[in-house]
């Protein structure tokens, strides 16, 4: 166990340090998270001005405002790009290296992956926090945080993470089957948009739709950790039920990684390796 | 001029070879492509089961403004995509093979692709604009057609001087590709009526930054809340006065780099 963090956590520790590397994106990626809350504040504020009702599905303005917090600091929280440190190395042909050394290819980028959260924590997160702490104090936020709650959503956040981390790997060795990569992202970016409850929150949805969305993990790495901390489910069991629910489709994309890791490989065509 | 296009032309059918060899990248594109497209209909879909106007504008009128929305962003799209790879070319050092062809080096990097992939926006753009023009009440008058397409161009010419101009930043900083999403992302700010947004930030969309010319004046004009000559005027200084500060300062960028010696 202690060698295993040894062999891989220096690649977590890699990854911080290149983020540092790169202070001035980061202050324009924290800078661009903040104009996409402006925006989002004031498309919801004129649609509320708007409406008959104070309450639309269920949430009220401030809840909306919670909402919209919420879903930047888990998907922040959950931020990996395995899919482009896949594409990475297959284009730079550094892939032929990672797969004849003694490391576990899927590990290494799990590792990295690691060491984006930290830095997401470090320069979006806390930021974030600290700003809801804040607000918290002048306005009403409506969200009731009780002891099973608060674990349940660590337990969740940690859940949603591996679930986008898997989802992301798969997306990346697909691309060891067709080499444009960017497209792919982009397909991969639209239909997470519309299914994890970035755009709006999933209840929106008229039924159908929203049993696509329960037939999809997308929804399991954002919705369902928002909706624990907003105190959405009723009971504990309720809650224990959704947890397990995050659980089931860690099994399940760790089968389908599997799967397409052995295709993925027979057909490795290195570019330039 | 004439060997600018003739050069162009054997750019853009090298460009479709190279698509029809990838067919199945072409496929995904156009897939990822609908996706989002449907996800920005959706929420407006979603949101108006609940409400009847925001701000007084309706349904179609929204529908009205996306899809203007879709066109000058279009034909940015598909004629001067290659500016985003600017940062990338002087990073990697590819920059110099540029400024050994005997061309003009903007019209080289630029007409080195032909982006098709944006005749999906444009299909949308114009398609949604055939599908809800005849809800609303608009009329059309003879100098519209004059009117319309200055418009239309005048926004291409917007988002193309705003790309520029970011692009141009990476003589100094190296790489300005985020610092371009960013700016280039301010457009989202402009696919709702301008009046949710407080008056400096609608001040900041119309004069600075003026993502306002490229969808919401369009769509307001055709709606009938502007009189044509003054909205024409508007916008045609508008994107005359953006591409004459975006070219300069990217001539002054490239003296700088020449002179660096790179």
């Amino acid at each position: 166990m202690h060698s295993f963090f040894k062999k891989y956590l220096p690649f977590s520790k890699a990854q911080m340090q290149e983020f540092v590397n790169y202070r001035a994106h980061a202050i324009v990626w924290v800078l661009m998270e903040f104009m996409f809350l402006v925006l989002q504040y004031f498309i919801w504020k004129a649609i509320y001005d708007n409406s008959p009702n104070e309450i639309i599905n269920g949430y009220s303005f401030l809840g909306m405002i919670t909402y919209v917090l919420l879903v930047r600091v888990v998907s922040s929280l959950t931020f990996v790009m395995p899919s482009e440190y896949i594409s990475d190395d297959i284009r730079s042909g550094a892939i032929a290296m990672n797969l004849i050394k003694p490391i576990n290819y899927r590990t290494q980028l799990f590792f990295k992956s690691l060491g984006d959260i930290v830095n997401s924590i470090v320069f979006f997160v806390i930021p974030l926090v600290v700003t809801l702490i804040i607000v918290a104090f002048f306005v009403d936020l409506e969200v009731t945080l009780t002891l099973p709650v608060i674990l349940a959503f660590i337990c969740s956040i940690i859940f949603a993470f591996t679930i986008r981390f898997f989802i992301g790997y798969i997306f990346g060795l697909i691309i060891f089957l067709t080499i444009n990569s960017f497209g792919i992202f982009q397909l991969r970016r639209a239909i997470e948009g519309i299914f994890s409850g970035v755009i709006i929150p999933l209840h929106f949805f008229p039924e159908w739709l929203y049993q696509i969305a329960l037939f999809l993990p997308f929804m399991q790495g954002l919705y369902v950790p928002v909706r624990i901390f907003m105190g959405n489910y009723e009971t504990n069991t309720d809650i224990l039920n959704a947890l397990l629910f995050q659980l089931m489709w860690i099994g399940i994309l760790y089968v389908i990684a599997i799967f397409f890791w052995k295709k993925a490989v027979h057909r490795l065509v290195v570019l330039g390796g | 001029m004439k060997r600018h296009l003739t050069i162009y032309k054997y750019f853009v059918s090298q460009h479709l070879k190279r698509l029809i060899e990838y067919r199945v990248d072409f496929l995904i594109g156009i897939l990822s492509f609908v996706f989002i497209q449907v996800s920005g209909l959706l929420f407006l879909y979603l949101i108006f089961q609940h409400i009847n106007a925001i701000n007084g504008w309706t349904y179609e009128e929204l529908i009205l403004i996306y899809a203007m929305f879709q066109i000058p962003r279009g034909i940015d799209h598909l004629l001067t995509d290659n500016i985003w790879l600017i940062p990338r070319y002087i990073i990697r050092g590819e920059f110099d093979k540029y400024l050994l062809k005997p061309l003009n080096v903007l019209y080289s990097i630029v007409s080195e692709r032909f982006q098709i992939e944006a005749f999906g926006e444009l299909i949308v753009g114009v398609g949604l604009l055939i599908y809800i023009v005849p809800q609303l009440s608009i009329t059309f008058a003879l100098y519209d057609l004059i009117v319309i397409p200055l418009l239309i161009i005048s926004g291409a010419v917007i988002y193309t001087s705003i790309k520029l101009l970011t692009a141009t930043l990476a003589f100094w900083i190296k790489n300005s590709s985020s610092i371009m999403v960013i700016f280039y992302d301010i457009a989202d700010f402009t696919k709702q009526p301008l009046s949710i947004y407080p008056k400096a930030f609608q001040f900041v969309l119309r004069n600075v930054i003026p993502f306002a010319f490229t969808s919401y004046f369009p769509s307001a004009y055709l709606l009938g809340l502007y009189d044509p000559l003054t909205i024409t005027i508007q916008a045609l200084v508008v994107a005359l006065v953006s591409m004459f500060v975006a070219y300069r300062f990217w001539k002054y960028g490239l003296k700088t780099y020449e002179s660096a010696g790179n």
